[in-house]
């Protein structure tokens, strides 16, 4: 059962046919990620390697992320992951997607995903304050 | 607009949505979507969520589309629409069938329609919104899925079977630029924006809406005469690298150049762009955005044209090359977004429709939010950019009429306060 509403945002991802996977993910965690049934079972395959390459892009917006760093993307085997860092965190949200998927239009729908992220984290901050 | 999944209820809403800032009915409705629909209760449902809120009778044509930019931000995935209710104007819808096969008996019959019926308007500007299904990569026998054909063996059976299968199983070359021809030359008179249907840039199947029903491999319109002057204005940010080639051979209607200053096209373009052949991989199409063809008429108009695909020594193009002479253009993400600055320039209005070319959304990605904020600068809110596989312009002052791709085009009326959703 969804509770977290970036949890829906995800799934709104995955239904399009060129996203493979996707989650919200820090350097120390998954924060979020949709039933991992609905990933491409190809994803699944390589997820061990994916998932450690990932663990290095991570050190990078770890380093990087207070500067400015906006995206960050690799090529692995037939595959690309897509990192929309959420600005001010350690977090991005990762996208895999086909090397040879038409990634522009992809990008238009990651960053609406990315400012809505945004907006419910900030929204969830808000409350946390308001409660301290 | 709407961004649910679910067809039918994107249908309602999106025509709720519109109905929010209309006083009146609409006097017409251009409707657009992604292609996401067909596998989401597809579109007769899409159409049938419409009509379940659209008075009856109200004029609808619009098309499937790669994205669209309004204030709202710039999707890739949803549907859209633009209704207009104003009392001043006469309205006429058109369609003609089959394009890929015959263009001109296509183009014809949606033209005659619009004419007949709008033969005793009063209104003196006449303006024509067209939409003209787009290309789809045939899938053929031996060739199996291809994004790029090295074997220069194939070239000429490619672009004979390429030919063969437009006409006959109505998939290959959209052959818009014909289409439009024929339409401009039995509504002359008539300023003229379009584009084509797509899906999302696989080129697998595209379609058209058309009142309440859809359809593929059709020419839609919708003509206006209304007591505005029509405005369209054009920016493309591409730039001649000063390299020029003469087409000395061509297959299917010009959207295949077979050879260029009577060497293989493939190789020509190569040296044009100073790339060894081992970038001719499926991924060089990232890269041959940056650098279409141009089609050089009288000198001056430059008609960009982006390859489709190479096959073996032969160059596919996405529409047809109206002259022989054609140059290598070349253009930047800023070059591009500049192009928005050039289109919207003089314009005092506050109302904007625009047309342009999904290539230029694939080519700019997310960055395509930077033309989202040039548009509500200007705009403010009323304002709505569709992206297409290719533009139509024709302004009957300046004697032009041509099928363009990576344009970014804006229609509006001069002095007109329109609202739009």
């Amino acid at each position: 059962m969804q509770n977290d509403p970036i949890e829906f945002i995800l799934d709104d991802l995955l239904k399009l046919d060129d996203i493979l996977g996707c989650m919200v993910a820090s350097k120390t965690m998954i924060s979020v990620m949709p039933d991992q049934n609905k990933f491409d079972p190809h994803v699944l395959e390589l997820w061990d390697i994916i998932k450690r390459a990932m663990d290095d892009v991570f050190v990078v917006i770890r380093e990087y992320s207070q500067t400015g760093l906006g995206e960050i993307e690799f090529r692995l085997q037939d595959y690309e992951v897509l990192f929309y860092i959420l600005p001010d965190t350690e977090n991005a949200l990762v996208s895999i997607i086909p090397a040879l998927a038409n990634k522009g239009l992809l990008e238009v729908e990651m960053e609406n995903a990315r400012q809505e992220i945004i907006k419910i984290m900030g929204e969830k901050e808000n409350k946390r304050l308001i409660n301290a | 607009m709407s961004r649910k999944w679910d067809a039918r209820e994107a249908g309602k809403e999106v025509v709720k949505s519109a109905f929010k800032k209309l006083t009146k009915p609409p006097s017409f409705l251009l409707l657009f979507s992604t292609i996401h629909y067909e596998k989401h209760g597809g579109f007769q449902e899409f159409l049938n969520g419409i009509w379940e809120i659209l008075p009856n009778g109200t004029p609808v044509v619009g098309g499937t589309i790669a994205g669209f930019i309004n204030s709202n931000g710039c999707f890739t995935r949803g549907a859209v629409c633009l209704a207009v209710s104003y009392p001043n104007m006469d309205i006429a819808v058109g369609i003609g069938r089959y394009t890929k096969r015959n263009p001109k008996n296509a183009a014809k019959k949606c033209a005659r329609m619009i004419k007949e019926s709008l033969r005793n308007s009063g209104y003196k500007n006449k303006f024509l919104f067209e939409i003209i299904s787009g290309p789809i990569f045939p899938t053929m026998p031996f060739f199996g899925e291809y994004r790029i054909i090295k074997n220069k063996r194939l070239s000429f059976p490619f672009a004979l079977l390429s030919q063969l299968s437009t006409s006959i199983f109505l998939k290959g070359a959209a052959r818009e630029s014909e289409t439009l021809q024929y339409l401009s030359k039995e509504l002359k008179d008539f300023y003229i924006l379009g584009g084509s249907s797509m899906d999302d840039c696989r080129y697998v199947t595209n379609y058209q809406f058309f009142n309440k029903k859809f359809y593929k491999d059709s020419v839609l319109a919708l003509g206006i005469q209304i007591d505005k002057r029509p405005i369209i204005q054009s920016g493309s940010g591409l730039i001649s690298t000063g390299k020029n080639f003469k087409v000395t051979k061509d297959m299917c209607w010009g959207h295949i150049i077979c050879s260029l200053d009577g060497k293989s096209a493939v190789k020509k373009y190569l040296d044009g762009v100073s790339w060894p052949e081992s970038l001719l991989d499926e991924r060089v199409y990232t890269k041959t955005i940056y650098y279409p063809l141009g089609s050089i008429i009288d000198e001056k108009i430059i008609i960009p044209n982006v390859i489709a695909l190479f096959v073996g020594d032969y160059i596919v193009l996405a529409h047809s090359i109206p002259s022989k002479e054609i140059c290598l253009l070349t253009t930047s993400g800023k070059r591009l977004t500049d192009a928005v600055d050039v289109a919207l320039s003089g314009i005092q209005n506050n109302f904007g429709f625009g047309v342009s070319c999904a290539i230029r959304m694939q080519t700019l990605g997310d960055k395509i939010n930077i033309i989202k904020e040039k548009l509500k600068e200007k705009f403010e809110d009323n304002f709505l950019v569709i992206y297409t596989p290719g533009e139509s312009i024709c302004i009957p002052d300046k004697n032009l009429c041509q099928h363009y791709q990576n344009t970014f085009n804006i229609f509006t009326f001069q002095d007109s306060d329109f609202k739009i959703e």
